[in-house]
């Protein structure tokens, strides 16, 4: 069976309201759901109660998963929900809806000495100075490994902005190494 | 797309595609499309070269961000518990095989092997714990690792353990031989292991030393 299937299989004995199946569920899915949500909300004892509000929330609705899509997309997008809601809660990080005008954060311009400081390390702190709308579809992308349908279905957007997205995700993160004194070459 | 970087005598289509191409997600008749255009092709290579790193920083800036605390399912399971409707376990309880199955499904090709091997050494010695483990009594309500009680009397200090998928065999290892500590039981459900530490450690230090090895050790939790 493949890792979906079983996912759904967990999903079809948690309907019948079995609790050693969200067990299993927990154990498979919450550390990328907790990671996800740090992503966003950026406080971990945040992040891990919003992921078992998650894990509670598929407790409770289970029996509404219909399974046009894969498990894990409806997981995330169940966690990524949460995420934006408490965001819109939060006076000082105010989210639009669709957060398009969110940029990255230059207040730390990761003007540093290449020579003198770890590479790998510059690029990652690249990667966290990223928009909050291109770190997520960055993130769903390597990490997540979702196919375009799939960021599809987690961000309600349609396929083709998926593609464009993430292009300018890696453009805008290409001219954030420039500005770090890492230039690959690329776009 | 406007952008001059697409238009500037690129397949602008193979080019957007490149990084679902290194993550192993296009369909098969895309994967053609992108191979074929990569052939030859030195600075689409070029390209697909500057994606894998975007993609091996993006893992690793992802792993570094931790793990829940081993906390989280104990209070979700007290949260879905309060709710109140919960079926007995022996209702929708699996067959051995089909539980053994679910739990393998989540796991990488190394961590498999080494839950075999652990799995074939239990059945061997400890098969009542295996029974134990999982299965359950028909009017039994879920248990956490934090709350399941041990099965059989185990001198020292026993700890429920879950590992990362992508924990290899020999970490694992070294961490148990760091800590002079062995596995004595499980998988349980969730992928929990029963390890067993020196009676003379400190149960406290042992927790804080398996959760500072978090690039191993997904959950960890003393049992009661």
């Amino acid at each position: 069976m493949t890792s979906d299937g079983q996912d759904r299989e967990l999903l079809a004995r948690i309907a019948k309201k079995d609790a050693t199946a969200v067990q299993a569920l927990f154990a498979r899915h919450q550390t990328r759901i907790f990671r996800f949500i740090l992503r966003f909300v950026r406080n971990e004892a945040i992040a891990e109660e919003l992921c078992n509000e998650v894990f509670l929330e598929v407790w409770r609705k289970a029996g509404s998963y219909r399974g046009q899509s894969a498990a894990t997309t409806w997981l995330m997008s169940i966690a990524r929900n949460k995420a934006i809601s408490l965001l819109r809660k939060r006076s000082d990080e105010e989210l639009d809806d669709d957060y398009a005008e969110t940029l990255a954060d230059d207040s730390d311009t990761p003007d540093v000495d290449v020579a003198k400081q770890d590479k790998a390390e510059i690029m990652r702190r690249c990667i966290d100075k990223l928009s909050a709308q291109h770190k997520e579809i960055i993130d769903l992308i390597y990490y997540h490994e979702m196919s375009v349908s799939e960021v599809s279905e987690t961000l309600g957007i349609p396929v083709n902005t998926v593609k464009t997205r993430m292009f300018y995700a890696r453009k805008q993160l290409s001219e954030l190494f420039k500005s770090a004194g890492i230039d690959r070459g690329w776009p | 797309m406007s952008n001059t970087a697409l238009k500037n005598g690129h397949n602008e289509d193979m080019e957007l595609l490149l990084p679902w191409y290194a993550t192993g997600k296009l369909s098969d008749g895309e994967k053609r499309q992108v191979e074929a255009w990569l052939e030859g092709n030195a600075q689409a290579l070029s390209h697909l070269e500057i994606v894998r790193e975007e993609m091996a920083l993006t893992i690793e800036s992802n792993e570094r961000l931790g793990v829940t605390s081993a906390g989280a399912l104990h209070r979700l399971m007290e949260t879905i518990e309060a709710e109140g409707d919960a079926r007995p376990q022996a209702d929708t309880q699996n067959t051995f095989m089909e539980r053994l199955a679910e739990f393998f499904g989540g796991f990488s090709p190394r961590v498999y092997a080494m839950a075999m091997a652990a799995c074939v050494m239990l059945l061997i010695a400890q098969a009542g714990v295996i029974g134990a483990l999982l299965t359950s009594a028909p009017d039994a309500t879920f248990q956490t690792a934090t709350s399941g009680a041990p099965t059989m009397a185990e001198p020292g200090i026993i700890a429920l353990v879950a590992f990362h998928d992508v924990a290899s065999a020999s970490d694992i290892g070294a961490l148990m031989i760091d800590n002079e500590a062995e596995i004595v039981g499980g998988p349980a459900e969730g992928g929990l292991y029963r390890v067993r530490f020196p009676e003379t450690a400190d149960p406290e230090a042992v927790v804080e030393r398996l959760r500072a090895a978090s690039d191993v050790v997904k959950f960890v939790a003393l049992s009661q």
